[in-house]
């Protein structure tokens, strides 16, 4: 009856997250696989761990198996995995999904896992959809509209960062803290998905969204180094598997969720403007000095071999396309 | 992991073991028991994180605001001004308590701030106009209650924060109950003013002795006013508000009334650490609980036990209600909020109830848990205040805490109480 | 009882000042967080410029002001304990209890001390995301105060066992015992 292991999963978001569904994704591909030889208990809304450190230390001390952090979570302690996080790195899901799943990730785990982090790095998923800019007032057509506008951002440097080179004045606030915070005049807007603005009803004030598609929400899932010398090689070869269909529940999730998001908001008599590709061009331009940043705090090659990565898949993508 | 802890955690605290202790020691123990002391880690990290978290901050700046003004002689004023509006009325000094209550419970946004500050002048002024000390303390301990109900309040930041809801609404949506409390309570009073003989009323103040004390209490009753405007233009957050009284508090006191100086500071700065370094504490011990309660599955068991009995949603909210009455006898609001919050709200919300009125309920009925024995910080408080038996102030508060129950009920079935203000303010 | 006495005077002379130094910086950084508070909603409001080290040095006051009142808290009484079950047990057994109540508490610190080891070194792989310092820096209160909350673990223990085995009926209140008051503090 009782389970030779306990697969503990635990993450910060709440039940209606995609985070969520991988979870599920993740225990129902092991059932399939293994039956009862393994158990999976799943811990949203921060109840395992309260916040990222809490919980990637409870990973490394492996008390806890399975966690997702977003890369920003992850700046504390591998602060070079920031340069995904890069805005305007990618064009579209499929060439996210096929640098996420390629060998600069895959490299950073290896690293990681070197620096005797205790962290193996299992798969990467999306937890949102992308990053835009969702206004209250104002709608943005080029760089300059964002002029001295009070932008709502992660507590993360590179976040900071980017606003104050697009114009902007970067505050860092609390999820729950946006919807009054936009009611109340003190953000002109905040760099969100069309998801999580029609998911938490920013859109009772948020009336403009630039869907600059500005960063890729990456939820990066991780098993704890110390548990993972514990399991079998079958069973770690199922859980393998297992981190690959959570990656695609959560894609698969945050895609789904776009288009009705946009529509919903569209009916409530607010306006989409999709990026073009000038557009694009002049905020990737006027956001290049982000690319200096992250060079001089974190000396290596990433930089490159994620531009590189970046290449790659677009000139395969467009191969196997045409 | 089994549930023992549940057992080491009540026989430790009948013991007169500190309750920081036994919240840590019953999840210790249990896991000695269990031979998972593998988890030892977590309970550490618990315990830490739970305390390192940034609405926390509320909770010193709140008993710092509440303290200075103490000092001051703010409460003081505050206290006049009531006393000329409802002072006339038999039992009018306990009504002036409760009014008093309402008014400071504008100002802070803790019930325990609320009790001391209220308490430590209203039950000896009580005690001299002939009033039972137990029923002084009593009325002290119940009208405190509406502290944190009545925006600011500490909890609700914390809920917000916990839970992913706007801490604007829920300051909003606290207005109304909060003075349904105050106005039900004072009408228990008068209910009671001749069967408990309460002293005779003292003559009515005249209008121009009602505009000498507004004008001593308007800069306190002017804090409000500024939280309140300040939040809603944006110029600060929730969270913040409560620095900005205690930036006010001590701009009143030392520049206006210059009734504080630099020496009462400091023993104010540490009479401030030691109570909110106590409460945080608590709260950082309670966390951990909460994390073997979640983990054990005692948590979802509790949930799943409650949605076997039944899936409507009224017999739910009152069996809910009735869970929750029991927890607040012997937890603190704010631990109760970590542990439940997250595993009943879905439960809830999922059966269609709104978070913010969930969360209203939620902190109205563990606020008045803080007045129930045997664990209530308000009986403590006004214990020591009055020095009177906890027992003896127990007896009197039965009426109160009974009147308390069925507004908590009343707010439960009526949403509308609830949630009309924070609609009209559009903050949800 | 010579042992006793002599091991109880040299924990009462560490643990007061110990306990007074605890609570005054604890007060300094109570001050220090409302000061970084205030300048955070001035910064945003004048220079429209928010303090992005401002949230996390409030936090880290918090956990290190929090912390440093508890040996305070804990040899003043001031850790909220019921002791409504007990109060009409005969002094003998209260002190008993008592001894057994302080013993468990010493335990438990003991436990965490032993773990915040590990703790504060982990610490030290994880760099704090505002002021970029390692988490180790931050962590290292935590094995200070539970030494601290240790050592008057020992000296209530030690107290109450003395009050036991001799005739004194003075000490008997379990866990809430107010060490400080027989020192001539307040
Ligand atoms: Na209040
Ligand atoms: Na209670």
């Amino acid at each position: 009856e009782q389970a030779e292991f306990t697969i503990r999963v635990a993450f910060l978001a709440s039940q209606d997250d995609e985070d969520y569904i991988g979870a599920v994704a993740f225990r129902e591909s092991l059932k399939r696989q293994l039956g009862d030889r393994v158990e999976v208990q799943i811990y949203p809304s921060g109840q395992f761990c309260g916040n990222e450190r809490e919980c990637m230390e409870a990973l490394q001390s492996g008390i806890l198996e399975v966690h997702q952090t977003t890369i920003g979570g992850l700046a504390g302690l591998y602060g070079p995995a920031q340069v995904l996080d890069l805005p305007y790195l990618f064009a579209n899901d499929d060439i996210a999904e096929c640098v996420m799943d390629g060998p600069v990730p895959k490299a950073m785990g290896e690293a990681m896992l070197k620096d005797g982090l205790g962290l193996r790095l299992m798969a990467v998923g999306n937890t949102g959809g992308w990053r835009s800019f969702a206004m209250t007032e104002s709608r943005i057509k080029s760089v300059t509209d964002l002029d001295g506008l009070r932008i709502r951002t992660l507590p993360s440097a590179l976040e900071q960062e980017m606003v104050r080179e697009l114009g902007g004045s970067p505050m860092a606030l609390p999820f729950s803290e946006i919807y009054s915070a936009l009611g109340a005049g003190m953000l002109a807007g905040t760099k969100n998905s069309i998801q999580d603005v029609m998911g938490m009803k920013f859109d009772d004030h948020i009336k403009h969204v630039f869907v600059d598609r500005h960063s890729y929400m990456s939820a990066i899932w991780w098993y704890s180094e110390k548990a993972w010398e514990r399991l079998p090689p079958d069973i770690q070869a199922a859980v393998t598997i297992a981190y690959g269909e959570l990656a695609a529940a959560t894609r698969k999730a945050a895609k789904d969720r776009e288009r009705p998001a946009i529509e919903k908001f569209i009916a409530g008599g607010g306006t989409i403007d999709y990026v073009t590709d000038a557009q694009r061009a002049e905020f990737k331009a006027a956001t290049a000095p982000l690319r200096d940043w992250y060079r001089n705090k974190y000396p290596g090659d990433w930089l490159e071999r994620v531009d590189a990565a970046v290449r790659q898949c677009e000139s395969g993508l467009l191969k196997s396309t045409s | 992991m089994s549930a023992a802890f549940f057992w080491f955690l009540v026989l430790l605290m009948a013991f007169g073991t500190p309750v920081v202790f036994a919240l840590l020691l019953g999840p210790g123990l249990s896991l000695l028991l269990d031979g998972e002391t593998q988890y030892f880690p977590a309970l550490l990290a618990r315990f830490y994180n739970g305390i390192d978290s940034f609405p926390l901050l509320a909770v010193p700046f709140f008993i710092l605001a509440g303290e200075i003004m103490n000092a001051g002689g703010i409460t003081a004023s505050i206290v006049r001004f009531a006393q000329s509006l409802v002072g006339h009325v038999r039992g009018g000094l306990a009504q002036v308590n409760v009014l008093s209550s309402m008014i400071f419970a504008g100002i802070s946004g803790s019930a325990v701030a609320d009790a001391s500050a209220i308490g430590k002048m209203m039950i000896p002024a009580m005690e001299r106009e002939g009033y039972p000390r137990p029923f002084a303390a009593a009325v002290t301990a119940a009208a405190a209650v509406v502290g944190p109900i009545i925006p600011p309040s500490g909890i609700m930041v914390l809920y917000g924060f916990v839970m992913n809801v706007s801490v604007g609404a829920l300051f909003a949506a606290g207005v109304v109950p909060g003075i349904i409390i105050g106005l039900a309570l004072m009408g228990t009073i008068r209910l009671l003013a001749k069967r408990y003989n309460l002293p005779l009323a003292r003559p009515r103040a005249s209008w121009s002795e009602r505009g000498t004390a507004f004008k001593g209490a308007w800069l306190a009753m002017l804090l409000p006013v500024i939280l309140l405007s300040g939040m809603l233009s944006g110029v600060f957050t929730a969270t913040e508000a409560a620095s900005v009284a205690v930036a006010y508090a001590l701009f009143v006191t030392i520049v206006v009334t210059r009734n504080v100086g630099k020496a009462e500071l400091a023993s104010i700065f540490k009479a401030t650490a030691l109570q909110s370094g106590v409460i945080l504490l608590l709260v950082g011990a309670a966390v951990t609980l909460g994390w073997l309660v979640t983990v054990s599955g005692l948590a979802k068991g509790i949930a799943d036990a409650m949605l076997l009995i039944t899936d409507d949603v009224y017999l739910l909210m009152f069996l809910f209600n009735l869970l929750l009455f029991v927890v607040g006898m012997f937890l603190d609001a704010g631990p109760a909020i970590l542990i439940l919050g997250p595993v009943l709200s879905p439960v809830f919300i999922g059966l269609g109830v709104d978070p913010v009125h969930f969360a209203l309920i939620m902190c109205v009925n563990l606020t008045i848990g803080l007045a129930t024995p045997p664990m209530g910080l308000l009986l403590f408080v006004t214990a020591s205040v009055a020095k009177e038996k906890v027992e003896n102030i127990v007896r009197a508060l039965i009426p109160f805490l009974a009147v308390e129950v069925l507004v908590i009920f009343l707010i439960t079935f009526f949403p509308s109480l609830v949630l009309t203000l924070p609609r009209m303010l559009d903050l949800m | 009882m010579k042992i006793i006495d002599l091991a109880l005077r040299g924990l009462a002379k560490l643990n007061a000042p110990i306990a007074r130094w605890g609570l005054s910086f604890s007060a300094i950084l109570l001050a220090l967080m409302l000061l970084v508070a205030l300048a955070q909603i001035l910064s945003r409001a004048i220079f429209n410029h928010t303090l992005d080290w401002a949230e996390e040095a409030a936090r880290m006051a918090l956990v290190w002001s929090a912390l440093l009142a508890a040996p305070m808290g804990y040899r003043a009484a001031g850790h909220v304990a019921i002791t409504a079950f007990i109060e009409g047990l005969p002094p003998k057994v209260l002190q008993l209890t008592g001894v057994i109540v302080n013993l468990l508490v010493g335990w438990i610190c003991l436990m965490f001390l032993l773990e915040s080891v590990d703790f504060v070194s982990r610490g030290s792989t994880i760099m704090s995301t505002g002021l970029g310092i390692p988490m180790s820096d931050v962590y290292v209160i935590v094995p200070i105060a539970l030494s601290a909350l240790l050592l008057v673990a020992m000296e209530a223990t030690l107290r109450l066992a003395r009050a036991w085995m001799t005739e004194q009926t003075e000490d008997v209140l379990v866990g809430v015992l107010p060490l400080m008051q027989k020192d001539g503090e307040s």
